[in-house]
């Protein structure tokens, strides 16, 4: 085997990896990482920026860097789990007319977002 | 190495490169064969893919666009027929202020991101051409189909209106349109953020010592500030970039100015109280906030036929 042929398989295997992502098992609770990919999918990032998940720059919302140590949920509910839920499921009962909308959010994937924010200290 | 060898080294090198391309395109071959990549649109592209797919599509749309030139669209009327074009065709995806996109814009990859911001990335002439003809590998239909350019000008007329919309504005809007006899209140043409932002008054310098007198940064993360704590409200950072104080007034100076002076005004049960700034003040601290970040800029209108 040439050097530019072992130069190319190595290249190649580097370029497969790129293709494939891991999809991690459904169970949120033991797997933060699973939040990170709902966050994605369900577009937060196209208004927050959020370390850690893919594309999340947004400047629509707030940064939600830090948020384990947040003590307000939009200045107004304490930063607790079940509140954090509410808020991701249904912000406009809690402040009508702000600017996040509500989304078709389940409270499986709330709580695995929510379990994905607090491991943001 | 034989003497034979190094006689022809360009041929070898020259074979060694094909040899490697073609063993590229056969592993390539194969692997999709295999089917091993990830196509599931719940799944995020990995970081070097959705960098070339960026890439290719922001050089793109800066290529085919560069000849357009646009009309001139900044008239009530033809706001109006771009908000009805709007929440016909492009709500469903994109939502619009304070309006949530609905189940068909859903788990889209990539996703479609709203549009407040899109004249602070994009000129008229490329938000017209990729709203005619659409993306491809993202999901982004062509809306030409069916209609004329003269409808989609307007589009993108109401798309650089929704720059400076709050939600209340936008409901305004919505409203006035099912019924005219509210369009009295709706101010149809406005300053965009990039416009507003200009021309910011006060003085940086003073406002970021201010920002540390006032005690903002016991309770807001603010880069370049020193202080304590600093985790009861959300971080201050990159905030020229950010749309909304609050989620409700769209981030511009006047709108800041306010919210400094007294929030409970705007939003009764908010965590952060007034501070007793006088408005001199407020105006420093304004300064200082719209450091940070990247101010929004208009995009090079080069092609505008005003
Ligand atoms: C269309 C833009 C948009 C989308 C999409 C969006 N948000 Fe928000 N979000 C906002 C805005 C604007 C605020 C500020 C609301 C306020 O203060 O009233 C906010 C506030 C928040 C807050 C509170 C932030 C703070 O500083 O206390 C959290 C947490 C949050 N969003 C999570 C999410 C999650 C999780 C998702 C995805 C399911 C999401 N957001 C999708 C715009 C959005
Ligand atoms: C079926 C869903 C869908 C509809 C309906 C739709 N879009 Fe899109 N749009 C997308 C997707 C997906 C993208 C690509 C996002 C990306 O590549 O990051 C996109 C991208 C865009 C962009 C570039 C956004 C940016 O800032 O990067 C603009 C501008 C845009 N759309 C305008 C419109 C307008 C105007 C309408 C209504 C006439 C509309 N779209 C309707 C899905 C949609
Ligand atoms: C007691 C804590 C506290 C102090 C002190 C405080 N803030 Fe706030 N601030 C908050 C909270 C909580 C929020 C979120 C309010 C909401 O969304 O309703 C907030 C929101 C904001 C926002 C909007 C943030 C966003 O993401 O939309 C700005 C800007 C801001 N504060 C600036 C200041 C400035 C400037 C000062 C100093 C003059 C200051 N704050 C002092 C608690 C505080």
């Amino acid at each position: 085997m040439t050097f530019s042929e072992l130069a190319a398989i190595v290249l190649l295997l580097g370029l497969a990896g790129v293709g494939c992502s891991r999809s991690p098992a459904m169970e949120p609770d033991r797997n933060p990482q699973q939040g990170a990919i709902l966050l994605s999918a369900h577009g937060c990032g196209s208004c927050h920026t959020i370390p850690g998940v893919s594309g999340a720059s947004g400047t629509i919302g707030p940064p939600l860097a830090g948020y384990a140590r947040r003590a307000y949920i939009a200045g107004k509910l304490p930063n607790q789990l079940d509140n954090l839920m509410r808020w991701i499921r249904d912000p406009q009962s809690i402040e009508p007319g702000t600017a996040m909308p509500n989304l078709p959010v389940n409270e499986a994937e709330a709580r695995a977002m929510a379990v994905y924010l607090y491991t943001l200290r | 190495m034989s003497a034979r060898l190094t006689g022809k080294p360009v041929l070898y090198v020259i074979a060694g490169a094909l040899g490697a391309a073609l063993l590229g395109a056969a592993a390539m071959g194969i692997f999709i064969a295999s089917g091993r990549y990830d196509i599931a649109a719940m799944h995020p592209h990995t970081q070097p893919v959705r960098t070339i797919l960026k890439f290719l599509q922001r050089r793109s749309i800066a290529f085919h666009a560069r000849n357009l030139v646009a009309p001139r669209f900044d008239q009530p009327e033809v706001i109006q027929r771009g908000l009805a074009l709007y929440r016909e065709h492009c709500v469903s995806c994109h939502g619009a202020p304070g309006e949530g996109r609905q189940r068909v814009g859903v788990g889209l990859n990539p996703n479609p991101p709203p549009l407040e911001q899109a004249i602070e990335r994009w000129s008229d002439a490329e938000i017209y051409w990729t709203t005619a003809f659409g993306l491809k590998m993202a999901g982004m239909p062509s809306f030409l189909l069916g209609r004329t350019p003269a409808e989609i000008w307007a589009i993108v007329a109401f798309v650089r209106q929704m720059n400076r919309l709050s939600p209340e504005e936008y409901r305004r809007m919505v409203s006035a349109r099912a019924n005219p006899s509210d369009t009295v209140r709706v101010q149809w043409i406005g300053k965009t953020r990039a416009e507003a932002l200009a021309r910011v008054p006060g003085d940086p310098a003073r406002g970021k010592e201010l920002l540390r007198t006032f005690g903002c940064r016991s309770c807001h993360l603010i880069p370049g500030v020193p202080g304590p704590g600093g985790n009861v409200g959300p971080p201050l950072t990159r905030w020229a970039e950010r749309q909304f104080i609050s989620g409700r007034l769209v981030n511009m100076p006047d709108a800041l100015r306010t919210w400094i002076l007294n929030p409970p005004a705007i939003d009764p049960h908010t965590a952060m109280p007034a501070l007793g700034a006088t408005v001199a003040q407020a105006d420093d601290m304004v300064a200082y906030l719209y450091t940070l970040g990247a101010r929004p800029r208009e995009r090079q209108q080069k092609n505008r036929s005003r």
